[in-house]
Order: structure tokens, then sequence, then C-alpha cells
């Protein structure tokens, strides 16, 4: 005999392609008891383009607007990594001037993705008004790096050996005047989110994950420092010029939302300081190294990562020697490892918490499908 | 300076207990936005205004293609096949009749429904006479009704040139060249 | 027999002012949120539709009239139909107690206050019915969680507002707005917790931010109303805006003194030498305070929901009965010591000493809902994470 009254059924609801905060066409089935996630599955590949074959059909400098649409949301530093991996493999040295542009544009960039990231995370929660002030400010961003390379999301603006063009009269000073008045703004978001007593309760405890848990399933970059793990390459195995310059890296102790949440803030500000030191320290000089007018680096493979602001991006790059293309291009993206933890987050939380790591996570679906 | 900080977290503040408690949390957002309500507002009001005080379109702007031309109206273009060459996306056709210096430009076409707007082919161009052969300039609304209209033949490309502020920079500059070199003959002929 | 007709005459016009003026309301209250918000944010809000977008609530009903009516194959015909009307009708009906002016109401029923509280919870049943007929997950989720929200929160809303009516010694609407005139001191004064108790209720009862979850944009896409469009819609729209009025209205009547004018302690009368003006002043001064201080909470409300976060529902149902329950039970039991207090001594003794006691109270109040377990800034909540 069945048991008389009432029975409960575990309701399956699909969340995505196109949902309000699913940050792309990433799909969830989400297994729901009432509003309790029992179980999770991730579906993506909805925005699959085939980046690692298109890369083999195309020459070494053709591949660099391939970069920029991975995590369009930061494609300087998509750029940055890809040509370093080049640079690596040809053994080329970068001059001095073209480094620092680098540093400069890359830092920024970094600023600009985590302003993305804070005001659709605050967006999710409920907090409107962080998303359009964080916009106010990326908008800054982007006009500095329309002025520079003349585009403002996918900007090709590295070259293998340098950068393309070189700084504008007057983005320096604009740039400069930027980086004074940031972080009082960074001041006014945390005014509004970080001792608010709802963003308190919809953020602490929510998506915990240890340090050793992150560590096995690969989480990088800001993620893996919330749960209080050391790791930033910037620091860990310095490229290009990152250990002229004076910064810190936050890390959290808890591993819940609040916490990627603190260390995003932080980052921002010391984000902020390389700027101000790379500005201060410009060196005059050339922006492009000499290399050959068709790339044809020697045979051989090469693995190079940065921290981008999403986490670690490396690309490993297989030359045959005698091709303008790479053999094979394979790219590590941050946000494709990172969601691999979502599963692992959203165990036994609530309806509205799947939104909440999802924005935690800072995923950007153009990198999670390539 | 140590390489890695902790962040501070200020949840379980027993000194904020108070605080918390006459919702002193809350006025502190409230306050925030209250001030924003009456500040300067930052809204471009787009099609009626096109540039701001703060922004206008900057010259390095990465738009519609142009064939440039010199001051007497001569395509700039020596057609080497640079850009056809590194452009990824394939959108750039050109064909040309004769050989050697005789070479006449018959069809140079841009296909803007396959562009990336990565701008390789500006940069590829190996013509350096004030401008490049084939610049981009600041216009970007871009939409047309069907996908011909996407298609940018040769004689569009030259109206590009002549419609943007590029050409006007670049003829001054020619202009002023000219009056410079005339200058340095009237001297060289004085000494 | 004329009497009558007479009677009927004047009520309906009295219903027809009251309802196109309210209509009206709710119409440039969507406009005022949307330029609040946008001010706010450092934008313009609308600009394009007539002189500084001041005709865009009109655009948009039409374009509500006109949009094409879709409804699921699934869906339950007659309820998904019923829905929209059954939401917007309590929300209308309650109007007609409502106090505008002294000589400016639809009725005056002597149990005013209980006929609100009991009508206006009704129009949740059109909530869990859209929800249900949409015969689809998401709205599901959205009038389940309505549902749930209602409930909770109508306790502390009817607790609320009791240590204001010990005062008034009345349930009637006009009564309490004339005992306050006659006393010469606004309920808010003597009932700051209670207010704020009422207020923060008022917002989760027409699923303002933070607890608009049954709508919950980001999550559950547009809740109970995912599935309605045109009308259907424009009546959840419209029954949430007239709610909004109806939850200012009534905290004005039961806490801001109402029609008063907050000058009322000056003893301004306007001189009889204005003659016809002075009798006109008369009618339209007290609408005008009124209309004012409904407006003033539809701001706070409006400014609320740009600036906070959401909150979850366990939390949401936490606070409902962990926090805000206790908290009005606590103001009533604190509210006939008061009224005692109020009768035996003079002012100056009273209120130095009845706020001290709220003090007292506010503070005592929230070390014992911390033992409620989670309220999220107590040390417990931190030191429960694994």
């Amino acid at each position: 005999m069945e048991e008389k009254g009432f029975g409960t059924e575990e309701l399956i609801v699909n969340m995505g392609p196109q949902h309000p905060s699913t940050h792309g066409v990433l799909r969830l089935l989400l297994t729901l008891d009432g509003e309790k996630v029992v179980d999770c599955e991730v579906i993506i590949g909805y925005l699959h383009r085939g980046v690692e074959k298109l890369a083999e059909n195309r020459d070494y400098k053709q591949n660099i607007i391939l970069t920029d649409r991975l995590d369009y949301l930061a494609s300087m530093t998509n750029n940055l990594a890809y040509v370093q991996a080049v640079e690596k493999l040809m053994d080329v040295k970068v001059p001095e001037r073209a480094e620092y542009i680098r540093v400069t544009v890359a830092e920024l960039q970094r600023i600009a993705s985590h302003l993305v990231w804070l005001g659709t995370h605050a967006m999710d929660i409920g907090a409107m008004t962080v998303f359009l002030y964080c916009f106010r400010e990326r908008e800054e961003i982007l006009n500095l790096f329309e002025m520079l390379c003349g585009a403002r999301l996918t900007y090709n603006y590295m070259r293998i050996g340098g950068v393309s063009c070189d700084l504008p009269d007057d983005f320096a000073g604009k740039a400069y005047k930027f980086v004074e008045k940031f972080p009082k703004l960074i001041d006014e978001y945390e005014v509004l989110l970080t001792k608010n007593r709802i963003w308190l309760d919809r953020t602490v405890g929510v998506g915990v994950i240890s340090g050793e848990d992150g560590i096995d399933l690969g989480l990088s970059g800001p993620n893996i420092r919330g749960s209080g793990v050391e790791w930033d390459v910037r620091k860990a195995e310095p490229y290009s010029i990152y250990d002229r310059f004076n910064f810190q890296i936050p890390v959290g102790e808890k591993g819940d939302t609040y916490d990627r949440y603190l260390v995003r803030m932080e980052e921002m500000r010391q984000s902020n300081n390389i700027v101000k030191q790379a500005l201060e320290q410009l060196p005059e000089g050339e922006i492009m190294a000499k290399v050959p007018r068709i790339i044809k680096p020697p045979k051989g493979e090469v693995y190079h990562s940065i921290e981008a602001p999403k986490g670690e991006l490396g690309f490993y790059i297989v030359s045959d020697g005698t091709s303008t293309s790479p053999y094979r291009l394979k790219i590590r993206p941050p946000s494709f490892v990172n969601l691999e933890s979502f599963k692992k987050m959203i165990k036994g939380h609530l309806v509205a918490d799947v939104i909440a790591i999802i924005g935690t996570l800072d995923i950007v679906l153009g990198e999670v499908d390539r | 300076m140590e390489d890695y900080i902790k962040v501070k977290r200020e949840v379980g503040n027993r000194k904020d207990e108070m605080w918390y408690a006459f919702l002193q949390d809350l006025k502190a957002g409230l306050c925030l936005t209250l001030g924003y309500l009456f500040k300067k507002k930052i809204t471009m009001q787009y099609p009626y205004e096109k540039s701001t005080a703060e922004w206008s379109i900057p010259l390095r702007w990465r738009g519609l293609h142009a064939l440039s031309a010199d001051e007497n109206g001569r395509l700039k273009c020596i057609m080497c096949l640079q850009c056809m060459k590194i452009c990824p996306d394939h959108c750039i056709k050109i064909r040309f009749s004769g050989a050697g210096k005789e070479r006449v430009l018959e069809e140079f076409t841009v296909d803007l429904s396959r562009c990336s707007a990565c701008g390789l082919c500006f940069e590829a161009c190996p013509v350096n006479s004030i401008t490049k052969a084939i610049v981009p300039t600041e216009k970007y609304e871009l939409s047309v009704y069907s996908r011909e209209g996407l298609v940018y033949k040769k004689e569009d490309l030259l109206k590009n040139w002549y419609d943007s502020v590029k050409s006007r920079i670049a003829l001054e500059k020619a202009e002023n060249m000219k009056k410079e070199e005339v200058k340095k003959e009237e001297k060289s002929v004085e000494s | 027999m004329e009497g009558i007709v007479r009677d009927v005459i004047i009520a309906l016009i009295k219903i027809a002012i009251v309802l196109g003026g309210v209509a009206l309301g709710v119409a440039y209250s969507t406009y005022l949120e949307r330029k609040v918000a946008g001010w706010i944010q450092v934008r313009f809000g609308p600009m394009r539709v007539g002189p500084h977008g001041l005709l865009q609530p009109i655009a948009d009903g039409l374009k509500l009239f006109i949009k094409e009516d879709i409804m699921p194959r699934q869906a339950d015909k007659l309820i998904f139909y019923l829905s929209p009307v059954i939401c917007l009708v309590p929300a209308f009906a309650v109007l007609a107690v409502i106090p505008w002016g002294p000589d400016f109401y639809i009725t005056d029923l002597n149990i005013g206050l209980l006929y609100i509280f009991a009508v206006a919870s009704l129009g949740i049943f059109g909530i869990v019915m859209a929800g249900w007929a949409s015969n689809s997950k998401y709205p599901m989720l959205g009038g389940l969680r309505s549902a749930a929200q209602m409930v909770s929160y109508e306790v502390s809303l009817g607790l609320s507002v009791i240590g204001a009516l010990i005062f008034a010694e009345s349930l009637s609407m006009v009564g309490i707005v004339e005992k306050q005139m006659t006393t010469g001191v606004w309920f808010v004064f003597l009932q700051p917790v209670g207010f704020v108790i009422y207020f923060i209720c008022g917002l989760a009862e027409t699923n303002r931010l933070p607890f608009d979850l049954p709508e919950a944009e980001q999550e559950l896409v547009a809740g109970f109303h995912t599935e309605y469009s045109a009308m259907k819609f424009a009546f959840f729209f419209l029954a949430e805006y007239t709610n909004m009025i109806v939850v200012s209205s009534i905290a004005t009547t039961v806490f801001l003194g109402g029609w008063g004018s907050p000058f009322a302690f000056l003893g301004i009368e306007f001189p009889r030498s204005l003659g016809i003006v002075k009798s006109v002043l008369d009618f339209g001064m007290p609408i005008f305070w009124f209309l004012l201080k409904v407006f003033l909470l539809m701001f706070f409300m409006i400014w609320v929901r740009w600036t906070f976060p959401r909150y979850r529902y366990d939390q949401l149902m936490n606070i409902g009965w962990k926090v805000l329950l206790p908290f009005a039970i606590l103001n009533i039991i604190f509210s006939g010591l008061e009224f005692t207090l109020y009768e035996e001594l003079d002012w100056y003794l009273f209120y130095p000493l009845a706020w001290l006691i709220m003090g007292v109270m506010v503070v005592f109040g929230f070390r014992l809902i911390k033992n409620f377990d989670q309220f999220s800034y107590s040390k417990m909540r931190e030191e429960g994470i694994e």
C-alpha cells in the first residue's frame, strides 16, 4: 500500500539557453525539490565556433583576431597570452616600451572585465543600480582602448613582437585621470554592497568550495584565490615585466561567494595600482621588435599561460616549422575549467543561488565553448 | 611587501551589531543613491547627438573602409594585393588589368558582411604617402536593408574617402607639404 | 426616492473620479519609477515620447492594448483569463474606503481598516491562479512563492497597525485621521517601530524589491506573469502599482496623519475674505497634503527598489516569521505600556521615556531574534560554514 497523503515529485527545470542570467547561452538542467536544487546538469556548446580548428588554417598573425573572440570581455589579455606564446616559440625579445604598454592595457582590461563581473553579479542578485555604475566606469576604459586601437571590444591590438600602434598623445593623461579617481568609485560600490545585510545574506556561505577541491577541479584566478590558495601566475611565474611592480594578490579564506567578491574588489584596486606605476615608468622607444614579415616559427611546441581576469589562460602551440599556420593550437580557457566546479558548488542550494553562483564564477560563454 | 594578503571579511563583527539593528547599512546605501538622483547625467542621446564634450569618435576608429586618393584625385592603391592576402575573412577582392607599371585597377570590393573589423588590411598596406592606400574611416552606421548593400565597390570606397574627416586632414597636410616644398625651392633658388 | 437617486449619482461620480484619478496615478507612477530609476543610475529615463518623455505611459498603454495576446496551448483557459481580473479587482475595491480628504471619500466604513486587509489579501488568488493556469514551470514557482510570501507577511502587516489602533480607538479610516487631528500628533511619532514594520511588510505585499521574489526577474524570468502578454499583462502591472498606491495611502492614513497638514500646529487658517477661493482651498489643501504624503512614500518605495539587492526565498520566510512577527508582537506589548504612559504623563516626560523604551525594545528584540538561528551578520551564521 502506498502511503496516503500528498506525494511530492521532483521538478525538472530547464534554465537557459535563453535566460536573462545565465550570462550567454549556458543551459542548465536543474532537478528541483521544491526550491532546492537536488541535481544539476550543465550543457554547453551553443556558442561553439571551432576556434582551435580555424586557427590551423590561418597564419599566426591572423589568429590574433580569433583570440579576441574567446573571452570577449577581456580581449587584451587574450591577445597578450597568444602573442607571448608565439614569441616564446620564436624567441623574440619585445622592446621595453611595448612591454609597458602591454601591462597597462592588460591591467586596464582586468579592471574592465571585473567591472562587468561585478555589475552582472550584483544585477543577478537584484541590485540593478550597481550594474549601471560599473558600466559607466567600464565605458571610460573602453573609450581609452577605442582611442588607442580603434575598437571597443575586439581590439586586435597586440602583435607578435610588440603592439600594433603607439599610445596616442593624450592617452597617458586620460588614463592617469581615470586611475586617480577610480579607487573612490570602488568605495561607492562597496557602500552599496559590502556591508549591506541583503548582500551578505545572499553571498556568505553560498557556493563554498575548499582549496583542495578547487585545485582538484583545476579552478584558477580569483575563484581559487577566494578559497585561500595562493596562486597567481603574475607572482608565481612572472611573465612580461610584472616583477617590476609593487602589488599584492588578495586571497580569501572561506571560499564562498562573498570571499570571491572581496578578492575581485581588491584585485581591481591592485590593478589600478599597477596601471599607475606603469604609466609613471613608461619609457620611450620602439614598440615593435624586429620580426620577419612572414612569421614562421621553428619546429617545436610551447605552452604559455598568463593571469587573465577570469583565471589562468594558456595557449599550447605546436609548430611544424614549415607552415605559416600552427599545426595545432590548444587553448586552456579559464571559464571552461572554472565551470567544472559549478556542479559541486550548487548541490543543496536554492534556485536563487544558482544565479549567484553562475555570477560568482564569472564565466564567458565565448570562452567556454570556443 | 608580501605577495599575498588576506581580504578583510567584515562579517560577524560584534561592534557592528547596533549598526545593523538600527538599519544603518541600508541608510548608507540609500544616501548614496539619493546623492546620485540630482547629479549630472552621463547619457548621450544617441541619434540626436553623436558626440559630446567628453567623447567624439577617435581618429583611429576602425570604421568603414575607404580607398584614399591623392590631391589630384588619383587612387593611391598600387595593386600589391597585400590587404587581400592578409584578410582573415577574405572580404577584399581586387582585379586589375595590364602588367608592370601599366596596371589599371578594375575592381576593388570590400564585402562588409564578412568583415570582422580587425584592421589588418590597413596595417598591411605598404603605401605610405601621408596616408595608406586603404584606410579606416570614422563612419560606423553601416546597417542596410539588403546584403548587396554591404558590398562596397571601388567608387563607393572612394566616395567614403571624400566623406571622411581623414581626407580633409590628409589634403591639408598635402597642401602644407607642397607649400613647404615651394618655399624650399624658392630658398634654394635664392641661395 | 429622490434622495436615494441623488446619493447614488453622487457616489457614482465619486467612484468615477477616484478610479480615473488612480488609473492616471498608476500610469504616471510607472513614469515616476522609470524616471527615478534613471536618475539614480545617472541616466535620463524616458525622454523621447513627448517633452521629457511625459507621454511615455500613454504610449506604453497603447502598446499593451494593440499587442498580440498570446496564450500557451496547454493553459487552463478560464483561470488564465480570470486571474488578471481577480488580481486587479481587489486592488481597486480597496480604494472605496481610503479618505483622500475630509469631505472626499467614497464611503466611511466603521470597519474600514479591517475591510482593507480582508479585501486586499484576495488579490493573491489572482497571482497563484495565474501561476497555476499558465501550465509552465517558472510561473508555477513564482505563484507558489507568492502564496507563501503573502501568507507570511499578511500576519505581521495586520499586527503592525494594532499599536496605532490602540491610540486611534477606531477602525474607521476617517476616524483614525480625525483622532490624529484632534490629538495633534501623527501616530508615526508614537509608533515608529510599527511604521517600519508596516512599511517593510507593505513592500513584501506589493512584491517590490527587496521582496519581489514572485517576479524575481533574474531567476524566474518574470515569475507568475511569464506567459502573459498584452492587456492581461497590463492588468497585473496595473494591480501592482495600484497596490503600491493603496499601501502608501494606508500608511499615510494610519501613521502620517492622513490629510492633515504638517504645519497644522501653527494654526493658520485661510482668511474668510477670500470667499469662494477659501472654500476651494479648504477642500483642496487636505487632498494635496494626502497626495503629497502618498507620493513621498511611493518615491521611497521606488528609491529602495533601485538601491538594494533581492532576498532569497528562505531568507524572506525567515524575516517574515523570525524577525518581523516577533517585533510586531513586541510592539503591541510596548504599545499597551506606551498608551498607559500617554494617558498619565505630560508630553515632555512622555516622549523621552517612550522613545527610550522603544530603543531598548529594538536592541532587546535584535538580541532575541539572533537566537532564532540565522541572521546574516550574526556570528553563528559565519561560524556555521563548513
